[in-house]
């Protein structure tokens, strides 16, 4: 018995013409996008472009669609098939964010960005604004009057690493340079005014005693000499 | 009336010693000798007092903790005070020669910025230190009266200071 096949195409014409079909779409298909790739990047187009961004159009139909069942529909569509927790699985597990993260960490973006923000007199008058701001006192307040200070000062305290860093820093030469330093010129700065008072008073004593006995001042007037000049 | 002694800008005695601690004789051309006054010198004073009778006490209160534990007969703790005293004597006498010779100047005098030398600047020797030392009890004998001198002469001496030909000069922190 014929095959049905035979019998209808006899001369197998069927799958040729299927596939010279899809030749012919295909390159419709590439002279299409072709032709939109011209006519996009001609100026014409960038031109009808800018008349349509500077007209109220775009404004017009962004508020329809705003207004319209539209988003409701996308939304109501989106949380029924579950497309938000589909999307945060799949950034997920291909480790998008962690790559993101990866290379703002590794790229100069983020110090321009930060370096940015912090030369910016905005964020600088934003920061100002904030922090002389009655929610922020009012914050502020809430977490010094919380246990959340105390349990970390006692946490704090309790820890054996606090008291070693304290140790590190204390036997420090720096440190103890700089105390001793500081003694050192606390004593001159002592010595230095004991010394300034005690000459005074040595030549107003002198002056009593040569006044009692009728004696001559003496030729030379011993001024302090040593001065705030002495005392570093 | 001057009580200043022709002696005192004489030049340097032939066995002088020419070391110096600052040389204030060779600044002398160039800034002029400041002399220390009463009120000074007796506040340097109190403060070598204090040292000498802490360091004392404190030597003292350690013979005496450290012979508490012994035996020790009562003619044999006499001798022990008679030692005592005559080491608080030599210890208060070096303290004050071994300073003026060497440096010029004791920790009190140190703090109060001035310096002992003799009459051309120079650091005196020990013998002059020792007769300086003789010379300030000597002043202290009649109640302090040796060193009432010191207001009336027009270099500050006092009577040790007379004794000793030396002078007591300030001594700016840069020239310590």
């Amino acid at each position: 018995m014929a095959r049905v096949s035979t019998l209808v195409d006899p001369l197998g014409l069927a799958p040729r013409a299927t596939r010279a079909g899809e030749r012919a779409l295909d390159a419709a298909a590439w002279m299409a996008v072709g032709a939109l790739g011209r006519a996009v990047a001609s100026p014409q187009a960038a031109k009808a472009v800018d008349v349509v961004l500077q007209s109220p159009l775009p404004e017009r139909a962004t508020r329809a669609v705003l207004r319209g069942p539209l988003v409701d529909v996308a939304v109501d569509a989106a949380i029924r098939h579950r497309v938000v927790e589909r999307v945060a699985e799949a950034l997920l597990v291909r480790r998008v964010v962690e790559r993101v993260a990866d290379r703002l960490m590794a790229g100069p973006e983020l110090d321009d960005l930060i370096d940015a923000a912090l030369v910016s007199p905005r964020v600088s008058v934003l920061f100002n604004r904030v922090l002389e701001s009655d929610g922020m006192v009012r914050l502020i307040d809430q977490v010094v009057d919380s246990r959340l200070v105390d349990a970390s000062v006692d946490r704090l305290l309790a820890s054996d690493d606090l008291w070693v860093v304290v140790e590190e820093i204390a036997s420090s030469p720096a440190v103890t340079a700089a105390v001793t330093q500081q003694s050192a010129g606390l004593v001159d700065q002592v010595a230095g005014e004991v010394g300034e008072r005690s000459r005074r008073a040595d030549a107003r004593l002198e002056r009593v005693a040569r006044r009692i006995l009728h004696l001559r001042a003496r030729p030379i007037d011993d001024s302090p000499a040593v001065t705030d000049g002495d005392v570093p | 009336m001057s009580f200043a002694s022709p002696r005192a800008a004489a030049p340097a005695r032939p066995g002088e010693r020419t070391r110096t601690v600052a040389s204030p004789a060779t600044d002398q051309a160039a800034e002029p000798l400041r002399y220390v006054g009463l009120v000074t010198r007796a506040l340097a004073f109190g403060l070598d007092a204090a040292i000498i009778d802490l360091v004392a006490i404190v030597a003292a209160a350690v013979v005496a903790l450290t012979l508490s534990v012994l035996e020790i007969p009562d003619a044999l703790r006499t001798v022990a005070i008679a030692c005592g005293g005559v080491l608080y004597l030599v210890w208060t006498v070096g303290y004050f020669v071994v300073f003026w010779s060497t440096t010029g100047q004791t920790p009190g005098s140190r703090f109060m910025r001035l310096r002992v030398t003799s009459a051309t600047g120079e650091t005196i020797r020990p013998r002059r230190a020792f007769v300086r030392f003789v010379g300030l009890t000597l002043a202290a004998l009649p109640l302090f009266a040796g060193f009432l001198w010191i207001l009336v002469d027009d270099r500050r001496r006092g009577l040790h200071d007379l004794l000793a030909g030396t002078i007591a000069i300030d001594a700016p922190r840069e020239a310590r």
